[in-house]
Formats: structure tokens, C-alpha cells, sequence
């Protein structure tokens, strides 16, 4: 799977040095037509991090994962992964990179199977080609066969095994939410961006997917960005937390030092006397 | 000289056709985000029950295109309400296929009930004859006809820009949301807008067919103005006089100067043109593509 | 949480490799097929078998748009440019010397370049502009076909020699084995594309694209492909008819007919393996069975002479009816039908066990 990764990425670009942080965005703007959604944000995301953004609607969260993404144009600022520079990249090449995604809206395929929609994911890993599927149909076989095994494997792993055959469309909203998160983790990326993967969920399936994420995060240390709304599972969740007001970095900084202030506090209730909407840390940022 | 002539001013009567039917496709448009592909059956069935009806009845033209633009309209609002209520939300193309099965429908209808004779319109109060300028002969009756559409479709568009009722359609289309606090009845601002559009087609096959034959040559005619809806601008009013004129004049041309089998093709070249480089046509509005 | 654990099956039942499934209910279909062509080409009369060429050969065209709206989601009401440009190529490369079926081939290559063409548009445009702009498409084939036949040949159209030999009625039976290989051929090939990873690349395309990027699937190079692949088939249908019918006109290839192929895979049910056929069945025979049933109800001498109208109308409402309301189609109220079986069977079973003591 790695070797198929790195075919993602473009001739001569090295994988950089392993200290290079799995997404760097900096100061990076877009703007919607006379609309600025992101006015010079940064924000990174390391090894072993969990980053939480957060915020109140119409902030720019989703705007920033696109951005990370490749989906908006930039009209300033940079984005790398694992140093390599993605600010212009196409979302097809991004992905292949080895980034991988989830939806606020979990976007499925309501006609076939959970264990279908999963393997949608690995496009980019189990790559054998369309003439493959007419000629070559026992390579074909067995590596749909292992691809299978795999999501069979994880979906149990997720405590999803018994809807392996549903069909997508007779989920209901908590379960297509967590095939959309292993959909996105199959591929084991070098990381995981998730837009709200709590939302529209009831308390049990929170934590469901609280788990989800601590597991992804234990067993398969990948580092993730979490567009949440949910406080409890930021704190369960994150090692550090950017929020984000109308398009620029408010606060950011460790979780519980963020969530805990009272900047953070007047930034939720909207009260912006007390502090300007600047780049303002409360805590010094990591070493 | 004479081709010259020939190619402005048979491209004017036919632009000022295809305004008409083009103000109904950007009407439509505006109201539900779809096209109706049936559109040139509204034409064709507005010009034949008044075709067919000129033979048998002695009833005056007014009364049958009254009658015929009444029964267009129906179908129009009952092409609107059983069918595309129920396709809003879904992809767009839902609507566009459903107006597809619905001209199939018509189509046939209209093969059984009308079979393959021709019919011809004769509007009382044309002048027969023929006017020749700078050298090329027009039928005066034609001539007269183009007048018409042109100055309905020119009060059209000031009605729509002007009027409070004009404003409300404009308003309904465009923000539905906004539009439903005014206190406009969205659904029947579709609805007009709807039959509106198909009356106007009828009025448009009914023009043509004054002093055209009666075939089926006109639904070919609103699928030419097509290239002329997006040429103006998708959802702009005033655009499908611009656009309407705009294909108008290049078929007259492409017609005088190269030969009839040249139109369709070089019209739909421009379509294609249109939707590549210019996705907003001449006057529509820019939109912001949002992920 | 609301998962609701459906059966308590064995998990190693589904570990059985599911992937050699799919091709199990296309040999299926093939099986039916190929009775039903024994059948009627032992007993049926010179008609019949006509019939069933003309559905077999609809089965192509329909399988093709079926890929290309049904799995891909790209809209397109421009086929029978296809079937235009698939028969006209055929024609020309017969007149150039080269024999059957090696015309035919060239007719599909010929549309495969085409495709290609048409499909570039297609990555910048989506659903009902795509339609437009499709329509386009047929416009410009149709002009190109015309001033091709009516350069060499005028407005009789083209005809050709027989491709094989005997009677009537033996031409039309050999014609069918031929065309059920065909069919077979491209039943089995569209299942294959259609299942596994480009049969997901190309529904992610269809439902949501901009996932489908993110999931690193190349948008843009697999619509051409779906453009390329259907665009071929459908002119191999084009070209098999111009051979088969053994006389061609422009003015057969109307916007009706693109229609009736929208019809078919709508009727058939959009993204199935026998939905095309059965789509296929119903909209090439409803002109003949339309006016007898007309004539059951009200007795009308003109309705033979209607028959193709009446079946326009039918049709027609059959693809509101169906765009609207079932998507799935007749495959789906089928498959319906049977799942709604099996799950009574699974609840009398449930019941009968609860019951024992």
C-alpha cells in the first residue's frame, strides 16, 4: 500500500524528512467571490496529533478543510503535507498523497453495500486497472478478495461487522456517519481530516464514534483534524484545539488551557469585547 | 444585396420567434432550474388546434387562438403540477427526462389526433402581397407577424422589469425563499410562471405558423432556441431578446449565404460554444461555485 | 444506538469470496436469453424472429447507456448520433472493401474516437446542460450523416448486401445466434466494469463527485472512459443494424429514438444487469402490442397505422412514471417483490422456531 501511495504523489518530490508536520497550513486566505471565508490561517497538524477545530457557524471550518483539501483556490498562503507543498495540488493528487476524508454529510452510495462504500475508499490502494477487470480477472479476484477481507476486518473492528451486507441506504444517519469515518480510514492515510463526525448523533453514538477516533488514533497513529461542535468530545479527543471566528484564528493552544478560558468562552457566546479577532495564544505553542 | 437583406431580415423574423420562446425558457428556468424539453410541443399543438380548427369551425381566429393558448397553458400547469412537484430535490436531470417522456406523450398524441396533413394559419387582418427591400422579396404578411413578436417580447420584458406583478415573478425566481416572506405564494408564482411560458410557445408556433406550414418542423424550432436561452443568459429575461436576435441573425446569415442544412448544426456549435466558455451566457448572472 | 442486528448469521458464510458472485446471475440471464432465441428460432414464424433481432439488437444500445446514466450518471440524449455515426461508418468502410464484421468494427472504433470527443464536454458540464449539450452532439452527426449520404447517394440512403445467406426467415435465425453472442458478450463485459473498483469509481461519480476526488479516484479520466466504452458499444449497434436492416437513411436516427433508449434503461431499471433487456423487451415490442390492445378496448381501423404513436405515448408516460417514482425500474419491483418473499419466509421461519418449545 505504501508503494501505491507514493505513486500519488509527483515525480521527484521526495517523501520529506519524518519530522515534517503531516499538514502545515500557513496563513493561507480564500475568498468567495468579495466573500473572504479565510483571512491568513495557519495551522498544523504532527505526528501523533489529534487538532480540534472549532467555532461557530459560518466560521470558515469547512472552508479550511477544503483548503487543506485542494477543493477552493487559495487567493494566499501555503499548504504542505508531510512537506510537500499541496497549496496548488489537484484534490485527486492530495488524496492520493495520502490524505484521506470524511463528510459532514456522509456522502454514500445508497445502492450498494456498507462493505461496498468502504472499499470505495481504497481506489487508490487496490489498483488494479479497467483492462485488469477484462483480462486479468484471477489478479482481479484476489485482490478484491484481500481488499474485502480488510474492510471486513476493520468494519468489525469498529464494532460495524453486522451490517457488512446492508445496504447503504437502509442505515440510519449515526451508523452511515461511522461507515463515512472507515471509508476514510481503510486507505490507513498519512492523515485524516473529519468535518463534524458527531454531528446529528445522539449521546451513545458519540461516543461510538469517540471510540472510533481514539482507536484510529492508538492503533493505526494517524494524526487527524476534527471540525467539531461537540466540547465533550473535543476534550476526549484532542491534544490541541484552534478555533476559528469568521474566517481567522482566534485562540489556539492545547485543549484544556483553550476550552477553559475566558476568551474561549466569550468567542463561543459571541462576545468579542474582550479580546481582538487577531492570531491570540493563550498558552506558548508547542516546542 | 439582396442576400444581405435576405439573411437581416429573415434573421430578425425568426429572432423575434425565438425571443418569444426563448422568454419561456428562461422562465421556466428561473422557476424550477430545469428546462422543458417539451417546449416545441406547446408550439406545435398552439398552432395546430388552430389550424385544424380554421378548416372545420367557423369561428373567428381570435376565439381559436384564445382557445388554443387556454388549452397550451393548461397543459403547461398540469405538465408543472403532477409532474415536476415531484422531481424538485432530486438531480436535475430527474425533470429534464421527465419532460422528455412528457413531449413523447405529445408527440404521439398529437400524431393520432392530428395525422400528417398540413395545415396552414391565415390570421385575418395581414396584408397579402409582398414587400420587396433593397432587393429581396418578403411576404408583407410575415413581415407583419415579426413586428408583432418583437413588440410583444420587447412589453414582455418591460412588464416583467416594471410592473408590480412583473416583479414578483422576477422575485419568485429568483430567491424563493426571500420571495415566500414577501408573502407571494410561491407555488403559484411557479405555476404562472409555467403556463405563462407554455402560452407564450403557443403564441410563438402560432406566429410561425401564420406564414410557415404547420409541421412538425416547428418543434425543432424550440430546440433551436436552446443555444439561444444560453447564449443570453439562462436565467435573464431581457438576455433572451439578445439571445433570440443573436441566433435569429446568425441563421438568417448562415441560411442566405451558405444554405438551410447549415443552421442547425453551426446553431448547436454555438451551444456548445456557449456552455464552454461562456456558462453564463451574455447577461446572466456569474455564479459563485462553491464546493 | 439504533443498529439493528439483522440475522444472526454465520460469519463465515460471509467470508465465503462474494467477488466470483458476480457473474453468476449474468450467466443466468445469457442461459434465458439463449433459450428463448431456440425457441422462437425453431418455431417462430420469419416475423418473430425479426422481432427478436430487433430487441436483441436494442439490448446493446440500451446495456451501453445504461453503463454510461445508469452507473455513471452522465446524462445523454444523444445516442442515436451514435447509431448514426456507428451504421455510416460501417456503410463507409463497406464501400471502401472491407467485409463483415470487420465494418462493424470500425463502426464501433469510429464511435469510441467519438466519445471521446463527446466527452470532453462532459468534464466541464453536469446533468441537464449535459443533456443540451449532447443533444448537440446528435445534431452535428445527424448533419454529418446527411451530407454524406445525400453527397454519394441522395436522399434514398444506402443499402447493402446480405451478410448471410438462404431465405428470409433463415438470414433472420442465423442473425439472431449472432447477436445473442453479442449480447452475451456485452452482458458480461458490462458486468464486469460494472462491478469492483470501476464500477464504484464510476457510482461515486455519479452520486458524489467531489468524494469521489477525495477517495483519489481520477474524475475526469474515467468519464471519458464510460464516454469511450459506451460510445463504442452503441455504434457496434449502429453498425450491426445498418448490416442487419441492410439499408440506412438519416432521417431514421431522430431525437424519438434517442428517447426510446431513455425509456428503456428507465423502464428497465437504472444501474442492473437485466434491466436493459427487459427495458429493451418492453419499448422495441410495445408498438405491436399497443394497437391490439387498443383494439380490445375500442375497436379503431387506424390504429395499426398509430401503432407507433400509441407506443410513443405509452412510453412516455411510462419514463415520467418511472424517472419519478422508481428509478429501480421493473428490475426493482422485481427485486422487491422477491425480497418482500424472502422476508416473510424469514418471519414465518423466526415465528415457526419461537414457537417450538
Amino acid at each position: 500500500m505504501e508503494k501505491e501511495r507514493k505513486r500519488g504523489l509527483r515525480r521527484g518530490e521526495k517523501v520529506a524528512a519524518a519530522d515534517a508536520r503531516a499538514i502545515e497550513v500557513r496563513a493561507v486566505s480564500v475568498a468567495f467571490g468579495g466573500v473572504r471565508a479565510l483571512t491568513d490561517v495557519s495551522a498544523s497538524v504532527s505526528a501523533g496529533e489529534i487538532v480540534a477545530v472549532i467555532g461557530p457557524n459560518g466560521a470558515g471550518k469547512t472552508t479550511l478543510l477544503n483548503a487543506i483539501c485542494g477543493l477552493v483556490r487559495k487567493s494566499g498562503g501555503a499548504v504542505s503535507h508531510h512537506g510537500v507543498d499541496v497549496t496548488n495540488a489537484h484534490p485527486t493528487r492530495i488524496a492520493q498523497g495520502g490524505l484521506g476524508r470524511s463528510f459532514q454529510d456522509p456522502r454514500l452510495i445508497d445502492s450498494m453495500t456498507v462493505i461496498e462504500n468502504v472499499l470505495c475508499g481504497t481506489h487508490a490502494t487496490v489498483g488494479y486497472s479497467l483492462l485488469d477487470q477484462v483480462v486479468r480477472r484471477r489478479k482481479v479476484g484476489r485482490m478484491e478478495h484481500a481488499a474485502r477481507a480488510e474492510a471486513r476486518e476493520l468494519l468489525h473492528q469498529f464494532g460495524l461487522g453486522q451490517l457488512v451486507e446492508t445496504d447503504a441506504g437502509q442505515l440510519a444517519y449515526g451508523p452511515r456517519k461511522m461507515v463515512d469515518i472507515v471509508r476514510a480510514t481503510i486507505a490507513r492515510p498519512s492523515v485524516l481530516l473529519l468535518d463534524e463526525p458527531s454531528s446529528g448523533l445522539d449521546v451513545a453514538e458519540r461516543a461510538r464514534v469517540e471510540g472510533m477516533l481514539l482507536m484510529i488514533h492508538r492503533e493505526f497513529h494517524i494524526p487527524m483534524l476534527v471540525v467539531e461542535h461537540h466540547m465533550d468530545l473535543v476534550r476526549a479527543v484532542s491534544s490541541r484545539v484552534l478555533a476559528l471566528v469568521s474566517g481567522s484564528v482566534a485562540i489556539e493552544g492545547p485543549t484544556d488551557a483553550v476550552l477553559d478560558s475566558a476568551e474561549f468562552r466569550a468567542t463561543m457566546t459571541g462576545d468579542t469585547s474582550l479580546f481582538a479577532l487577531s492570531d491570540r495564544k493563550v498558552a506558548t505553542p508547542d516546542a | 444585396m439582396p442576400e444581405l437583406t435576405d439573411a437581416v431580415v429573415g434573421g430578425f423574423s425568426l429572432g423575434a420567434i425565438y425571443s418569444l420562446v426563448t422568454i419561456g425558457i428562461v422562465l421556466v428556468f428561473r422557476a424550477t432550474e430545469t428546462f422543458n424539453f417539451a417546449h416545441g410541443s406547446f408550439m406545435l399543438l398552439g398552432a395546430l388546434i388552430v389550424g385544424r380548427l380554421q378548416v372545420g369551425s367557423g369561428l373567428p381566429f381570435v376565439v381559436l387562438a384564445l382557445l388554443s393558448l387556454a388549452v397550451v397553458g393548461a397543459l403547461g400547469a398540469l405538465l408543472f403540477q403532477t409532474v415536476l412537484r415531484y422531481a424538485v430535490g432530486r438531480p436535475s436531470f430527474v425533470a429534464v427526462i421527465a419532460t422528455l417522456g412528457f413531449a413523447a406523450v405529445a408527440d404521439g398524441f398529437i400524431g393520432i389526433v392530428f395525422p400528417n396533413t398540413q395545415y396552414s394559419i391565415t390570421i385575418p387582418g395581414l396584408s397579402g402581397g409582398s414587400t420587396t427591400i433593397f432587393g429581396a422579396t418578403f411576404g408583407t404578411a410575415s413581415l407583419e407577424i415579426s413586428v408583432f413578436a418583437v413588440l410583444l417580447a420587447v412589453s414582455l420584458v418591460l412588464v416583467f422589469r416594471f410592473t408590480s406583478l412583473g416583479v414578483r415573478l422576477r422575485a419568485g425566481g429568483q430567491d424563493s425563499l426571500l420571495a415566500s416572506q414577501g408573502g407571494i405564494n410561491i407555488r403559484w408564482v411557479y405555476l404562472g410562471s409555467w403556463a405563462l411560458a407554455c402560452v407564450l410557445a403557443g403564441i410563438a408556433g402560432i406566429a410561425y405558423g401564420s406564414v410557415n406550414t404547420v409541421n412538425s418542423g416547428i418543434e425543432d424550432l424550440a430546440l433551436l432556441a436552446f443555444p439561444a436561452a444560453l447564449l443570453g443568459g439562462l436565467d435573464s429575461i431581457p438576455g433572451s431578446l439578445i439571445g433570440g436576435f443573436g441566433i435569429g441573425i446568425l441563421q438568417g446569415f448562415v441560411a442566405a449565404y451558405w444554405g438551410g442544412q447549415y443552421v442547425t448544426v453551426v446553431t448547436y456549435s454555438v451551444l456548445l460554444v456557449v456552455m464552454l466558455f461562456l456558462p453564463h451566457g451574455i447577461v446572466g448572472t456569474r455564479v459563485v461555485r462553491r464546493v | 444506538m439504533t443498529l439493528t442486528i439483522i440475522s444472526e448469521r454465520n460469519d463465515t458464510a460471509q467470508q465465503a469470496p462474494r467477488w466470483r458472485g458476480v457473474l453468476r446471475p449474468a450467466y443466468f440471464l445469457i442461459l434465458l436469453v439463449v433459450a428463448v432465441v431456440a425457441i422462437f428460432t425453431a418455431v417462430g414464424s420469419s416475423y418473430q424472429i425479426y422481432i427478436v433481432d430487433t430487441v436483441l439488437l436494442a439490448a446493446i444500445g440500451a446495456i451501453a447507456l445504461d453503463l454510461l446514466m445508469g452507473t455513471g450518471g452522465q446524462v445523454s440524449i444523444g445516442n442515436a448520433a451514435f447509431l448514426a455515426a456507428g451504421a455510416y461508418s460501417t456503410v463507409w468502410a463497406g464501400r471502401a472493401g472491407v467485409p463483415f464484421p470487420f465494418d462493424v468494427i470500425i463502426g464501433a472504433l469510429v464511435c469510441a474516437v467519438a466519445g471521446l470527443v463527446v466527452g470532453l464536454p462532459a468534464l466541464r458540464i453536469r446533468g441537464m446542460y449535459l443533456a443540451l449539450a449532447t443533444l448537440a452532439a446528435f445534431y452535428i452527426a445527424q448533419f454529418v450523416g446527411q451530407t454524406y449520404q445525400t453527397d454519394t447517394v441522395g436522399a434514398a440512403g444506402f443499402i447493402m448486401t446480405p451478410v448471410f445467406s438462404g431465405t428470409i426467415s433463415q438470414q433472420s435465425a442465423k442473425w439472431a445466434w449472432l447477436l445473442v453472442a453479442v449480447v452475451g458478450a456485452t452482458i458480461i463485459l458490462a458486468s464486469w466494469l460494472r462491478a469492483g473498483r470501476s464500477g464504484r469509481a464510476w457510482r461515486m461519480i455519479r452520486d458524489h463527485e467531489i468524494a469521489a476526488s477525495m477517495m483519489g479516484v481520477p474524475v475526469a479520466r474515467y468519464k471519458l472512459l464510460l464516454f469511450v466504452i459506451s460510445s463504442a458499444l452503441i455504434g457496434l449497434e449502429g453498425g450491426l443494424t445498418a448490416r442487419f436492416i441492410g439499408a440506412i437513411t438519416y432521417d431514421s436516427y431522430t431525437i424519438s429514438l434517442s428517447i426510446s433508449f431513455v425509456a428503456m434503461i428507465l423502464i428497465g431499471g437504472l444501474d442492473t444487469m437485466a434491466g436493459p433487456l427487459i427495458g429493451a423487451l418492453v419499448v422495441t415490442t410495445l408498438p405491436i402490442f399497443v394497437p391490439d390492445i387498443i383494439n380490445l378496448v375500442g375497436s379503431s381501423s387506424s390504429s395499426s397505422l398509430n401503432a407507433g404513436n400509441y407506443a410513443e405515448i405509452v412510453y412516455g408516460a411510462l419514463i415520467i412514471i418511472f424517472m419519478i417514482k422508481a428509478p429501480k425500474g421493473l428490475t426493482g419491483a422485481i427485486t422487491g417483490l422477491g425480497k418482500k418473499a424472502q422476508d416473510a419466509v424469514a418471519d414465518r421461519r423466526r415465528r415457526n422456531e419461537s414457537s417450538q418449545p
